[in-house]
């Protein structure tokens, strides 16, 4: 058994619409100790735009990211996870990774027409270091050293994290010398702070979550906010999401709940969406941060004691009504989404029938010259759109004329694209060189100059 | 004559009389943490369910994160099994190599061929599935033993998988 930590370097920040360049990984066992590393990169999609700020973070200069030598993203793909799928079993790492890399991974997995769930199946479960060490920070203070920002707000950021603990990380944002980084900070809190590896590593599976939360006792739930900030909630599970089966909703017992029971539906039904929210969502599928309540420290649990919180937990479990009245106002609240408009966004509106994930199989098995013709046989034009975009980045000419051309037209659509949108475009990116290029260091003004001039060229 | 069965259940019987009022299913993992022993997961390897061992001075009971929690159950009371009956054979590792793992439960433990894992496995069964819980569930439901879905159902209610379940019930008859 083991950990697989992973790290990607990207086109941009989008999960949706950028694309992975690089990816790298160490599988270590359950001592941390390294037992096998991979490491690939991979060229620009026709489609994608990079963006210059991601182009200067990580020093990769256009010309190495259309460099042709270099595997095409599919390959790219195929290679990752075969190399994952020989590793797995295993529980999979990364650096806010659950917000960010894991996304990515999957769109890329979605977008080459596999299954995007890896680091969910073969026996996989996943979990995120950022939110570890910011666990660590608040529960075991002692066992990292963590930087301040100018506001002297705490700096969570890898690059100043890992030196700050004794990292040589002059490598920054190199996928690899990320990933060291990252397996660095876990030896330091396996180490120094046990208690919380351990609820790491338990709470990475689903099914142990799920059985923590349902034993009918309450927990404490630990949220970490992207601006820095964090929240603590005595919570006990009352139910599921109707849609979402890993989505289980918890009562938040910093509120008492003699005063919400006694409401009418109506009145409920208003404080509901009222923050601080009477339920709180935990998904069981991405590492939550859980605790009994008797190993939650008395300054986390917001002012009430332990035997209060047993109370308002035995009186939420007790009154079934409430309950399911607290539940009918919950599903009534859920904000209804609009119909997604590009392929990329449709990643989660439902899982491929068998009939397409065969054909998907056949699609990776078949030589190149005669995958155009699987394409009409999906039964969902998302996968025949993602199929044709497969085959026009290896060679356009292996596309039939006339889907050869409606495929050019959606890959200009996307570069030349002069609104608001998601994805990176010719416009956007001249215009963020602008912004970067006088702050740029000569060698990076040079790199920026030759980009320019490859989007010039682009638009035209 | 007691046998070293017979004195694994009192002594699991008696670990649940000193943690006070139990209903199932049995909080297996508070009494281990009331006797100030850790329950440490980790990612072990998939024939391994978990360990008992001393680090530091402090015990500590090992489980596999990667396995069902109701088997994580049953190893948690196997390995307490091994700290209460066996103390003296984990304490000779307590100045060991840091992390040392003794007593791994594995696929030989599971199948009862040596006598420890004999005696931590009839443990973890009566910590689990104790007689005065089960008994009377037995008794006054008129329980069928080939009756598959009731056992499921007694499993579900005790957090244990059901072969756990079975091999109690045969223990008990």
């Amino acid at each position: 058994m083991a950990f697989i930590f992973y790290d990607t370097e990207t086109t941009g920040t989008d999960t949706r619409f950028d694309q992975i360049l690089q990816f790298a990984a160490i599988k270590t066992d359950e001592n941390l100790e390294e037992i096998d590393r991979f490491e690939i990169r991979c060229r620009l999609l026709p489609h994608v735009i990079m963006s210059p700020g991601a182009m200067l973070v990580t020093g990769v200069s256009i010309e190495q990211a259309t460099d042709p030598s270099l595997p095409t993203h599919y390959a790219m793909v195929r290679a990752i996870r075969a190399k994952m799928l020989e590793w797995s079993p295993a529980i999979f790492v990364g650096y806010n990774s659950l917000a960010f890399d894991e996304e990515l991974l999957r769109q890329a997995q979605y977008q080459t027409l596999h299954n995007p769930y890896l680091t969910q199946r073969e026996g996989n479960a996943r979990a995120d270091a950022m939110m570890l060490v910011k666990t660590v920070a608040q529960f075991e203070p002692d066992c990292l050293v963590i930087p301040s920002k100018a506001n002297g707000r705490p700096n969570y950021k890898l690059d100043q994290l890992a030196p700050a603990n004794g990292f040589d990380h002059s490598n920054a944002h190199d996928a690899m010398a990320d990933v060291e980084a990252v397996i660095h900070l876990c030896r330091i809190v396996a180490d120094g702070a046990s208690a919380e590896w351990s609820n790491f590593i338990r709470f990475s599976q689903k099914a142990a979550t799920e059985a923590f939360l349902l034993d009918g006792d309450p927990v404490l739930l630990s949220e970490f906010y992207s601006f820095g900030g964090q929240k603590h909630f005595p919570i006990i599970c009352v139910g599921v999401d109707r849609e979402q089966s890993t989505k289980h909703l918890c009562f938040d017992l910093s509120h008492d709940p003699a005063a919400f029971a006694a409401m009418p539906d109506h009145a409920l039904m208003a404080c509901i969406t009222v923050k601080p929210k009477l339920l709180r969502k935990v998904k069981i599928n991405a590492a939550p941060t859980l605790r009994s309540i008797d190993d939650a420290p008395a300054w986390s649990l917001g002012g009430l004691s332990e035997a209060e919180i047993l109370h308002r937990a035995a009186a939420v479990l007790a009154d079934t009504s409430f309950v399911a009245r607290l539940l009918e106002a919950y599903e009534s609240s859920k904000t209804q989404y609009d119909e997604p408009g590009h392929v990329e966004q449709t990643i989660y509106g439902a899982f491929a029938s068998t009939t397409d994930e065969r054909l998907m199989d056949r699609f990776h098995a078949v030589p190149w010259p005669d995958r155009h013709l699987l394409l009409s046989q999906f039964t969902e034009s998302r996968f025949a759109l993602l199929g044709a975009r497969i085959i026009y980045a290896e060679s356009p000419a292996l596309l039939p004329p006339e889907l050869q051309k409606s495929v050019r037209t959606h890959v200009r659509e996307r570069l030349l694209f002069e609104g608001d949108c998601k994805w990176g475009t010719i416009a956007k990116a001249l215009a963020e060189c602008d912004e970067h290029e006088p702050t740029a260091t000569p060698p990076q003004a040079e790199m920026l100059r030759r980009y320019r001039l490859l989007l010039q060229a682009l638009a035209i | 004559m007691t046998t070293f069965k017979q004195r694994a259940r009192e002594e699991a019987r008696r670990i649940l009389a000193e943690y006070g009022d139990v209903s199932i299913p049995v909080p297996v993992e508070k009494i281990i943490k009331k006797r100030g022993i850790r329950v440490q997961f980790s990612p072990l390897d998939q024939e391994l369910s978990g360990m008992a061992l001393i680090k530091d001075g402090v015990g500590i009971v090992g489980v596999n994160a990667l396995h069902h929690p109701n088997r994580q159950r049953f190893t948690m009371a196997h390995e307490l099994g091994h700290h209460i009956l066996h103390q003296q054979k984990i304490n000779g590792t307590a100045h060991v190599d840091k992390g040392f793992a003794i007593l791994l439960r594995d696929t030989e433990a599971s199948q009862g061929t040596n006598r420890m894992e004999i005696e931590a496995n009839t443990f973890a069964s009566e910590l689990l599935m104790p007689t005065m819980l089960l008994a009377p569930l037995i008794d006054t439901t008129g329980f069928d033993l080939d009756d598959v879905e009731q056992l499921q159902m007694l499993a579900k209610r005790f957090k244990v998988s059901l072969s756990a379940l079975q091999f109690r019930l045969l223990a008990l008859s």
